[in-house]
């Protein structure tokens, strides 16, 4: 039996665990979707793949304990997953970080700006200033600006409600400004308009 | 220049799943599905590893029931038959008492009857007076007690 958009969601993911054809629909609907999200908050091919794989296996494992009558939508549940795995790698990266510093190959960075696009250099700036931000803070800026998600749904994924999330994005923005210089965001952004 | 007019006029760039896409999917079909087969097994194996635990238990506490078992697979009973039942320290022995040929210990550095290439099975008894008996019984491969001397 062949899955498609006119089917009930809720039925096919009911099915997920023991038919495979349901478990195929879900994952091609949802893993690029949660691929690029990591990928937002990652900015590392890799990882993001790795990220990405283990919140679907979670999520397969722990199918039974996603509640339909909460109304949260699926994808709302694989980005709370997603966000919670970002923290965890976080974590281990903030380890590594020291033992990564002495051996930094500058050749390789130097690779990698020859062979991108503009506005992926774009990102890559805004990246390295968002990273510094706490975790909560990289998710709202990454969901609202890059994701283009709207409050509502910014509110499913983090389960706070959209006053809150409107007082956290704001003081973030203003973290955020106060890490780039006002010359370095003014160039950015005349990139940009370019 | 605020922060949030450039993050809404920026353009994040695609980012689309590579070839891996089908590796990772792959993966974790197997990591679900073949998991759940695995454990399916594991059932299996522990379900027939528990009965086959029972019934050597069984045969062990009660060899009589390997033995009603054997003649009903095999249609006969075997020549150890007779064994199992002497080796037993409380069979009653008074259902061969009157078949049985009663030998006295002093009787048993000759025994005529004893035929040559025929098996017997001896049980040593003592009476209340302490006197030694031997009982002989010769080993058959039909069940029959006729020829026990």
């Amino acid at each position: 039996m062949k899955y498609d958009e006119t089917m009930d969601e809720r039925e096919i993911i009911n099915k997920i665990k023991t038919n495979q054809m349901a478990f195929d629909y879900i994952y091609d609907k949802y893993f690029p979707q949660i691929f690029q999200y990591v990928m937002y908050r990652v900015y590392n091919r890799e990882v993001a793949e790795d990220i990405t794989s283990v919140v679907f296996f979670k999520a397969m494992k722990n199918i039974k304990l996603f509640e339909w009558f909460n109304k949260i939508p699926f994808s709302a549940w694989l980005y709370r997953i997603a966000y919670n795995e970002i923290c965890n790698n976080a974590k281990k990266d903030k380890k590594q970080e020291k033992i990564l510093k002495a051996y930094k190959n500058e050749d390789a960075d130097t690779y990698y700006e020859m062979n991108t696009e503009d506005n992926e250099r774009s990102f890559e700036f805004i990246h390295d200033y968002l990273k510094k931000l706490p975790q909560r803070d990289q998710e709202i800026i990454t969901l609202r600006f890059f994701e283009k998600k709207a409050f509502a749904e910014i509110a499913q994924i983090t389960g706070k409600n959209e006053s809150t999330l409107r007082v956290n994005l704001h003081r973030a923005l203003k973290k955020l400004e106060s890490l780039m210089p006002s010359e370095v965001l003014n160039h950015a952004y005349r990139q940009i308009s370019m | 220049m605020p922060i949030d007019k450039y993050l809404c006029d920026f353009k994040p760039p695609v980012f689309l799943p590579g070839p891996s896409f089908v590796k990772i999917k792959l993966d974790l079909k197997r990591a679900i599905f073949d998991k759940k087969l695995l454990g399916h097994m594991h059932i299996i194996y522990t379900t027939a590893i528990v009965c086959l635990l029972a019934l050597c238990s069984i045969f062990i506490l009660k060899p009589q029931t390997a033995q009603n078992i054997n003649t009903l697979v095999f249609g006969q009973d075997t020549a150890d038959s007779g064994a199992i039942l002497f080796a037993d320290k409380d069979v009653d022995l008074s259902q061969f008492t009157t078949q049985f040929k009663t030998i006295s210990s002093d009787a048993s550095q000759s025994l005529p009857f004893i035929e040559d290439n025929k098996s017997y099975l001896i049980q040593r008894v003592k009476n209340s007076e302490e006197k030694s008996f031997f009982y002989v019984r010769e080993v058959k491969k039909t069940n029959t007690i006729s020829n026990i001397y």
